[in-house]
């Protein structure tokens, strides 16, 4: 699959994660706690809803898991990175978010 | 917490959890250790939601993948695979139309108000069985003792009154009387006006409610018909509330279109000891079961028994649900077809599993591999459920068409013969219908997969890598078992199909005794006042028959006899073979002892009743013209009456004297009718025939049909039209107001008396046909896959001088031995259930060996020709090729 169009619109916990892994690599608890305070609690994922999403994005090669880690770290956290085809899907998602809003701006300044 | 939590994990699919359930528990527990406080009870809120939505998302990730693997898989076989699918859609299909008749019949709901509460009450003899009605003062009995009831409530069986009012021809409407309990027992409200009351009741019949249909017929639906006045059989009425159409439905008031009250008041003249005509209802108290009900009345029935022995005593009460006695005739017609239903789809089910299991034996290496490889078992497991629901899917997609064809088939059938089925239009594909058809899916999916998944998980590494490519599956036990179970089911469906055949053929085949062709009849109707009147009130329920009845029958005869086209021309209260409710009546013979049982039944008829009918009468005469009213009272007896009670001897001139009613006088015997057969099942039994104009004036409500319903019979050439205009003109000439039904030929009146048997024959039939085609699939496949997998040997056996015929007879053999193994256990099951084929199936005889025989013959020859196919394919083989490759 290499259109990212395909996979839209993401559900909100995929773009979540996707958007959680964009500055770096983290382990599960670390994008529950990323995502929580990016949005202020407002969005807060239950591991069920994280590690579900996460098979997904790992199915369809939006993510990965890499085996470096940061030295004397709990050996059975297993570590994420987005990938370049994450990337993009994910640039694709905030495209289609933007215009979204940039739509719904003009229609309420037009009322 | 952590087993807490690790126990909720049980609920994602066993992979899901191997792979990711350690990082859940560790980060749930890292959230528990960092929550405190409220915020732990929140945090359990939030993760037993997150944890059920997860693992309902998983599944069915996990499902949806599973089937589509499982449907890329069947698409290799898409031959075998099509047949299963259609074999399931024909088994859930058939179950589905047979639950939406059910729907509509055995479980239909009575349009009333709480119908589960609703009872019939009824009288039967303490030493018999039935459902009879009840004597009117029984009921004031019951009412004032029994504390079961919340209301209970009197009816008369509808009849044919007159009715006549400004603007309208006098015509004939059916009428009921009802106590004043009836309606508001039933919960139903009056469309417009209101219902009886005790006052009305008391003050007699000068008040009458109509149907809301005879309103709108007869009265343009004009609101100010409340306070209109009516003439009923002469009586002034005043109309004081239509009843609405949802009684319509109603089987008790059927065709009523005009009630009157019934008088309760313990003085009144309908309370009596004399008749029991009255049909009683009630609706059970809150919290009372039916047993508490029953036990109640047959307490009351034991009191009544002490305090009226004469009337009473041999006598009992019980209550059956309402809703059980308007379907009890359907009972007996969907209880069958349902058992036959179930039986196909088991059969479908067989087949499928079959196919499964010949699919799971040629994945045998892979799975083991798999297994060895470190696929879960559980796994293997699902993946081989699947492969059963990825048929039972489309099975069931497929079935809904198949359904809506069986529903019309039953439908067109039940219109055909005409069962007479009431609510037609409520069959059909609804949603309870469909929840149920999707149900009966799932049932199937989970039968059908379960013995191959369960083989599957337990496949033994070595012995199936040591195992050829195809494995041996089809020759395990269970693969036989099951073509043999198939074959004993299809067997006991044939079985009775053939039973009921046979029993037609038996019937089409009885010495009749008389010519019903080309007699043609008409039911006339001589209930109105001109002929017949109320009797006075101290004979409640009784009739005055007027001297008009013999003088309106002589002069339609004169009349009829005159036309050309009629051969001849005479009245009956009967027809032969064609039922009719009249009870018989015990009589005396002058100079013979008295005995209980000198009983038999009784028939008026005019002159050239016999001679029409084609019935000889060997000694003395016939009753003729000069028997007329007013000249000594004569009889004719049948052949039977001479044999059962004379001893054979010759009964001309002897006298006989009909029992319980002070109006008969003696009968002199003038002659002796040949037997001729009078129901399908019995022949002849012993009969008394009158002259019409012989008979007392006085007749109870169960007698008045054999007086005032006489059969017109001719005997003529003309076409149907042209006679229904002689009958008509001829009628008119004598009474312009009597309506003529349609003229009916004799054979199809008795025809309609076996139309629920052959409508049951129809659909038996056509379900054991095809039982007998999934049962020959079934069999089919197996002796095929014994083919493929034995090829190699067939190959040897060839290259050792084995021909042709050897091959086939080997093939044949091994399938024959299935088949009959299934025919004997089928036939064996058939003879243990034979009770159950006496009770459900119409007129045959259990243990009939023409139909067994019949039955094993067709089954043999369809499995031969099923095996056949496959044998032939292995004998067509070359040797060389099988062996080259092998």
């Amino acid at each position: 699959m290499t259109d990212p169009s395909e996979l839209l619109p993401l559900p909100p916990a995929a773009f979540h994660i996707l958007i959680s892994l964009g500055d770096r690599d983290r382990h599960g608890y670390a994008i529950l706690q990323d995502v929580a305070e990016r949005t202020g609690g407002a969005f807060s994922l239950g591991p069920a809803t994280l590690y579900t999403n996460i098979k997904r994005l790992l199915s369809q090669g939006l993510i990965e898991e890499i085996s470096a880690r940061p030295a004397l770290d709990d050996e059975r956290r297993r570590y994420y990175r987005i990938t370049r085809f994450g990337r993009r899907v994910a640039r694709a998602e905030l495209d289609r978010l933007e215009s979204a809003v940039r739509q719904a701006k003009a229609s309420l300044a037009r009322g | 917490m952590r087993r807490i939590y690790q126990l909720l994990l049980r609920l994602f699919p066993a992979e899901f959890r191997d792979e990711y359930g350690s990082e859940m528990t560790a980060v749930f527990l890292e959230q528990d250790r960092r929550a405190a406080g409220v915020a732990r009870l929140g945090l359990w809120g939030h993760t037993l939601a997150d944890l059920s939505l997860g693992a309902l998302q998983e599944a069915s990730a996990t499902a949806a993948s599973d089937l589509r693997h499982a449907f890329r898989r069947l698409r290799a076989q898409p031959g075998l695979t099509a047949v299963a699918i259609l074999s399931l859609a024909v088994g859930i299909g058939a179950n589905t139309a047979i639950f939406s008749v059910l729907q509509s019949t055995v479980f239909a709901d009575l349009p009333f108000a709480d119908p589960k509460s609703l009872v019939m009450i009824w009288t039967r003899p303490l030493r018999g069985d039935g459902a009879g009605l009840n004597y009117s003062a029984d009921f004031l009995d019951w009412r004032a003792r029994a504390r079961s009831f919340a209301q209970l409530a009197l009816f008369t069986s509808p009849e044919r009154f007159t009715l006549t009012s400004d603007g309208i021809y006098p015509e004939r409407v059916g009428h009921q009387s009802v106590s004043s309990a009836f309606f508001p027992m039933l919960g139903v409200r009056p469309r417009l006006g209101r219902f009886f009351t005790e006052e009305d009741a008391l003050a007699g019949e000068t008040t009458a409610l109509i149907s809301e249909r005879y309103w709108h017929q007869r009265f343009g639906g004009r609101p100010d018909i409340i306070g209109r006045k009516i003439v009923l059989d002469g009586a002034v009425e005043t109309i004081i509330g239509v009843v609405p159409p949802a009684f319509d439905a109603g089987w008790l008031s059927k065709d009523v279109d005009v009630w009157g009250p019934i008088n309760l008041a313990p003085s009144s003249d309908w309370i009596e000891r004399k008749i029991r005509w009255l049909g009683a209802a009630g609706r059970l108290r809150q919290g009372v079961t039916l047993p508490q009900a029953n036990a109640e009345l047959k307490l009351i029935a034991a009191q009544l028994a002490e305090t009226y022995p004469r009337s009473n005593r041999g006598w009992t009460t019980f209550a059956e649900p309402m809703r059980d006695a308007v379907n009890s005739q359907w009972r007996f017609i969907v209880v069958p077809m349902t058992a036959a239903v179930v039986f196909v789809l088991l059969i479908a089910c067989a087949n499928v599993t079959n196919l499964l299991l010949a699919r799971a034996a040629t994945r045998r290496r892979e799975l083991a591999l798999r297994a060895a490889l470190g696929a879960a078992r559980g796994r293997l497991r699902r993946e081989l459920l699947a492969d059963g629901f990825a048929i039972a899917i489309p099975g069931a997609l497929l079935s809904l068409p198949v359904a809506w064809a069986g529903i019309r088939l039953f439908l067109f059938f039940a219109d055909f013969f005409p069962v007479g089925m009431p609510e037609a239009g409520r069959t059909g594909l609804s949603w309870p219908v469909l929840a149920f058809s999707a149900a009966i899916a799932v049932i199937a999916a989970v039968l059908t997969a379960l013995a191959p998944a369960w083989m599957g998980s337990r496949i033994n590494l070595t012995e199936s890598l040591k195992d050829g490519e195809h494995g041996t599956v089809s020759r395990s036990p269970l693969r036989k078992a099951l073509v043999v179970g198939e074959f004993a089911l299809t067997m006991v469906l044939l079985t009775s199909a053939g039973l009921m055949i046979h029993a037609t053929l038996r019937a089409r085949a009885l010495t009749l005794g008389f010519q019903p062709d080309p007699v043609v009849t008409v039911e006339l109707d001589l209930y109105g006042p001109r002929y017949a009147r109320q009797a006075p009130k101290r004979d409640i329920g009784m009739r005055e028959v007027q001297p008009t009845v013999p003088r309106f029958i002589d002069r339609l005869l004169a009349s009829l006899r005159e036309e050309p086209n009629v051969q001849s021309a005479a009245l009956g209260s009967a027809l032969p073979m064609v039922p009719t409710p009249i009870p018989g009546k015990p009589f005396r013979i002058a100079g013979i002892a008295p005995s209980p049982d000198h009983h038999a039944g009784l028939a008026c008829v005019t002159s050239g009743y016999f001679e029409t009918l084609g019935i000889p009468v060997p000694s003395g005469r016939a009753i003729g013209g000069q028997d007329r009213a007013g000249t000594p009272w004569v009889a004719m007896v049948n052949q039977a009456f001479v044999q059962c009670f004379l001893g054979g001897q010759n009964p001309i001139g002897q006298t006989l004297t009909l029992q319980g009613d002070p109006q008969e006088l003696p009968r002199r015997i003038v002659g002796v009718v040949a037997d001729h057969r009078s129901t399908r099942r019995f022949g002849a039994s012993p009969t008394i025939y009158m002259a019409y104009g012989h008979q007392p004036a006085l007749i109870p409500g169960d007698y008045q049909s054999f007086r005032l319903r006489p059969q017109l019979l001719i005997k003529t050439r003309a076409s149907a039209a042209a006679i229904q205009k002689t009958v008509q003109d001829a009628v008119s000439r004598i009474d312009s107001a009597l309506p003529v039904p349609s003229v009916k030929p004799l054979v199809s009146r008795i025809e309609e008396d076996t139309a629920s048997q052959r409508f049951h024959l129809w659909l038996l039939t056509l379900l054991a046909g095809l039982a007998l085609l999934l049962a020959a699939v079934g069999i089919g496949g197996l002796m095929h896959n014994v083919v493929v997998e034995r090829l190699p040997e067939i190959g040897v056996r060839m290259a050792l001088g084995a021909d042709q015929r050897n091959i086939i007879g080997l093939i044949l053999r091994g399938g024959m031995i299935l088949a009959v193994s299934g025919l004997l256990l089928g036939t064996a099951s058939t003879l243990a259930a034979q009770r159950l084929f006496a009770r459900f199936l119409f007129g045959v005889t259990p243990v009939d060996p023409a139909a067994l025989t019949g039955a094993a013959f067709v089954l043999l020859l369809v499995a031969a020709l099923a095996c056949y196919w496959p044998a032939r394919r292995a004998a067509g083989t070359d040797p060389l090729n099988v062996l080259r490759r092998s």
